[in-house]
């Protein structure tokens, strides 16, 4: 598959090469940039920038550092794919990569009370990002409203203890199996039930009084 | 409004339309006790209330994943038609999640390909490579000043003179603990012969005697062990 990929990626011109790579799945893109194919990584960077994005991000509540830690999970992905057992699925490895980055962010930035003060202050500089929940036709006190409650979501995932959101975020909004969470977090699979549910039960009673 | 614009959305998302998915936590048509039951416990005059509380939370996230069999689907759907104190809890808990899934992504900033191109050019594989050189490089040399250290020393000691290499311990105490006596009023204590298995039962029984004998009862164990030679 994968020879038949690079054979083709070689004699085509370099456009349909990506788009070529765009159809197939993660293994067959691993295998081509095993073999060689540099814009298979391209690929695999384009499927993943931004859900690794979303997941950090959620995770950590620091939106800066989250692409920082991107970054630095394809650089690793870069070094070590050779080591990458294709038996297994791409997106649990990757994601396994991305988990342990943000779990270390995290424990860093408890142990350094300065780098947990500067996001702090960052996220209250950062009144002026993009309201993408907001639908430009809609009446202004209609945007105040999802304003403060997105905000009320995204504070409430952040209040959940960090092993409970690193479960929660890669169920909700990544919708990973429980079986992947487990091999993600390392975790059996009666701990991931019991830490989404605590999550879940605690995101709830977080979020509801806005919604009374 | 806005709730009402979740609701009906959730509504919608569930796909069942089933008079349990109404939010508000009032539902049903039969009149319920509200606010007296409370979880862990069950509606005595409920006939139809198959499910209690505790067991409705316990399968609570499989129903939300929608992972149950139909059956157990339909008794939790049976459960909500008449507990409002688990319908609310259940209407919260997904309007809840709707949210969270409809949280717009963040995407990556412009030109992040291109830091993490220039990233990979600059360090690439070349760090890892040059890395574990120096890690390889480190450990055995790091062994061989370790081996050459433990030859000094045993070295050492051996010039020193042998009786050095041999430790001397001190003479051990050994006391006769007391040997909790049990079924005394066994007229013949049992005793057991330790045998090689996987041979015919009668060999073995005409063995017996030849084997040592272990008694059963601790006393006549004790006896046996403390019996001079």
């Amino acid at each position: 598959m994968a020879d038949a990929l690079i054979q083709q990626t070689r004699a085509t011109e370099s456009p349909s090469v990506r788009e070529r790579l765009k159809d197939v799945d993660d293994s067959a893109v691993v295998s081509a940039f095993l073999e060689g194919e540099e814009r298979a990584f391209d690929e695999l960077v384009r499927r993943y920038q931004n859900r690794l994005l979303n997941f950090v991000y959620r995770t950590t509540g620091d939106r800066e550092r989250a692409e920082d830690l991107v970054q630095e999970v394809f650089v690793r992905v870069y070094r070590h794919i050779h080591r990458f057992d294709r038996s297994r699925k791409f997106s649990t490895w990757i994601y396994t990569i991305a988990s342990n980055l943000a779990k270390n962010e995290l424990r860093n930035r408890s142990r350094n009370p300065m780098v947990l003060f500067q996001t702090i202050r960052r996220n209250w500089e950062d009144d002026d990002r993009p309201l993408q929940f907001e639908d430009p036709g809609s009446r202004p006190d209609d945007m105040f409203r999802k304003r403060q409650l997105r905000e009320v979501v995204e504070d409430a995932v952040q209040k959940l203890p960090a092993h409970h959101r690193n479960v929660f975020v890669l169920r909700e909004l990544e919708g990973k199996s429980y079986e992947e969470i487990a091999e993600i977090t390392s975790t059996n699979l009666g701990t991931v039930k019991s830490r989404l549910n605590r999550a879940r039960n605690a995101f709830a009673s977080l979020v509801s009084p806005s919604l009374e | 409004m806005l709730r009402w614009a979740v609701s009906r959305k959730l509504f919608h998302a569930n796909g069942s339309g089933g008079p349990g998915w109404a939010l508000g936590g009032h539902r049903g048509t039969r009149p319920l006790r509200v606010g007296t039951e409370s979880p862990g416990t069950t509606l005595p005059n409920l006939p139809v209330f198959a499910m209690d509380c505790q067991t409705f939370l316990k399968k609570h996230d499989a129903f939300v994943d929608d992972t149950l069999p139909g059956v157990s689907m339909a008794v939790m759907r049976d459960h909500l038609d008449h507990c409002s104190r688990c319908a609310r809890r259940d209407a919260d808990i997904r309007r809840a999640l709707l949210l969270i899934r409809n949280l717009p992504p963040p995407r990556v900033s412009d030109g992040f390909d291109d830091r993490l191109r220039d990233r990979i050019k600059r360090e690439g594989t070349a760090p890892q490579t040059v890395s574990r050189s120096w890690s390889s490089w480190l450990l055995v040399r790091g062994a061989a000043v370790a081996a050459l250290l433990l030859a000094v020393a045993v070295g050492g000691m051996g010039l020193r003179g042998e009786a050095t290499l041999v430790p001397v311990l001190g003479p051990a105490v050994v006391t006769g603990g007391h040997v909790a006596p049990y079924a005394r009023d066994d007229p013949a204590p049992a005793f057991v012969a330790s045998m090689s298995t996987g041979i015919p039962m009668w060999p073995a029984l005409m063995l017996a005697e030849e084997g040592p004998l272990l008694f059963a009862t601790p006393e006549l164990q004790a006896a046996s062990y403390s019996r001079e030679p």
